[in-house]
């Protein structure tokens, strides 16, 4: 990957930062009344382009997912190879074929919760897929769709099509960070699926879940080998807490658990885990030639979005603003 | 012939939406209009019980009242997440009174 050939592509997305929502704004957005007057606020910003004339309180999902697809294309078109973009959008592609092997296992059609992004034409492998004939269809995608398929034949458990699938998609992203050679994207990775093992981790603990399982379910290629976290299984929240006191992930996944401690929260942990990924990015800022700034505003931008899925849902729920403030993410800028 | 009731969910999708998790069919809606529809036309589906939120019953009383003087469906009212209305546990209270003569609870 030469580095120079980003440089038009850094400088368009430098004024794209510009537009990022700030914290001021965000913050009036907590304190607003109602999400009318949220609608009000993002009014005023780049959002404008993506919100209709008149608007539901209900359908703030349309806005975002309007925004997350102008800003995929966007970062498509920008950037000079699709790769650095592909590496985000990924997720939709896995997202997208669970639900078809779900649909098909369910025999029920499952089209709203298809998301309209990803690396691929969705359309092309569903129709591949429920036709029986996936021979044109990207090998990886293949090898996920059948291994997924014929393990749900076998063993009929629904909860094991996540499971594979999700494999599948680390296994693919690890390769395509690999492929690139930037650091960053290869550190981003790494620290997702230590952060996702330790999730599994305690998701499984809760659930009482033997070793077996537990090695089935972590994934292989992070910072902190699979075989130790799984070993952890038996340990006490603070006991996993101070093994992993010396990974770089060490100090987020102390705050996240001993947060996850206190309220019985997971989400807790998710919001350490992505104000450290979101660290990660932040240094991207100051580099001018290389594919960073690039992957780094889309994170920045999903970030964003989530934050607003986040304070919306929260004022359709009538939460209190302090309610909402203790769940926000760490913004880009 | 047996026949097997299905069971339903009407209120806002953030209420409902974990009533999927337990294999109750789920129908998000907002307004009463909606509401109405939706009431009426699953009524006609099979459905033995369908619950539904007070906040989306207190829109659309008379629906309700209709179909007090059905046998089936039964209609029984659920607190929302954001907490009760009390409509719920009057309207229990009203039918133990009617049924027994005194309200027993």
């Amino acid at each position: 990957m030469d580095r120079m050939d980003f440089l038009q592509a850094v400088a368009r997305t430098r004024v794209f930062e510009t537009r990022l929502l700030t914290w001021a704004r965000i913050e009036r957005m907590v304190d607003a009344r109602d999400i009318e007057e949220v609608f009000r606020i993002l009014g005023e910003t780049e959002y404008a382009n993506v919100m209709p004339g008149s608007l539901r309180g209900e359908d703030y999902e349309k806005i975002l997912y309007a925004e997350l697809k102008r800003v995929y294309k966007l970062m498509e078109e920008l950037s000079a190879e699709k790769i650095v973009v592909d590496l985000m959008a990924l997720k939709y592609d896995y997202h997208n074929l669970k639900t078809l092997v779900k649909s098909k296992a369910l025999n029920k059609d499952l089209d709203e919760l298809y998301i309209p992004l990803g690396t691929q034409d969705f359309q092309q492998i569903k129709t591949a897929y429920l036709a029986g004939d996936l021979k044109d269809v990207d090998p990886k995608f293949r090898e996920a769709l059948e291994a997924a398929t014929n393990d749900f034949e076998l063993k009929g458990d629904p909860q094991r099509i996540d499971l594979i699938l999700d494999k599948y998609y680390f296994q693919h992203l690890y390769e395509l960070a690999k492929e690139t050679d930037i650091p960053l994207f290869v550190n981003y990775v790494q620290d997702l699926i230590d952060f996702s093992n330790i999730k599994t981790l305690i998701r499984l603990k809760k659930q009482n879940k033997d070793l077996r399982f537990v090695e089935e379910a972590l994934l292989s290629h992070g910072k902190i080998k699979k075989e130790e976290i799984a070993l952890l299984l038996t340990d006490s929240l603070d006991s996993i807490i101070n093994k992993l006191r010396n990974y770089e992930i060490g100090p987020a996944t102390k705050k996240g658990l001993e947060a996850y401690q206190r309220t019985g929260r997971l989400s807790d942990f998710e919001k350490e885990m992505d104000n450290y990924l979101m660290g990660l990015n932040k240094p991207s800022q100051y580099i001018h030639f290389g594919p960073e700034p690039i992957f780094s505003y889309l994170v920045a931008k999903e970030t964003e979005i989530k934050v607003l899925r986040i304070i919306m849902v929260s004022k359709l729920n009538k939460l209190s603003p302090d309610a909402i403030r203790g769940r926000l993410r760490d913004l880009y800028v | 012939m047996i026949y097997m009731f299905k069971i339903g969910v009407v209120g806002d999708k953030d209420s409902v939406l974990a009533f999927k998790a337990l294999g109750v069919d789920v129908f998000p809606v907002y307004d009463g209009v909606e509401a109405r529809r939706i009431v009426d036309t699953i009524a006609q589906q099979k459905y033995g019980i369908i619950f539904i939120t007070e906040q989306i019953a207190s829109l659309i009383p008379e629906t309700i009242e209709r179909y007090d003087r059905e046998l089936i469906p039964a209609i029984i009212l659920i607190p929302s997440n954001q907490g009760t209305l009390n409509i719920g546990m009057r309207r229990i209270n009203e039918n133990v009174e009617n049924a027994i003569g005194s309200n027993i609870l």
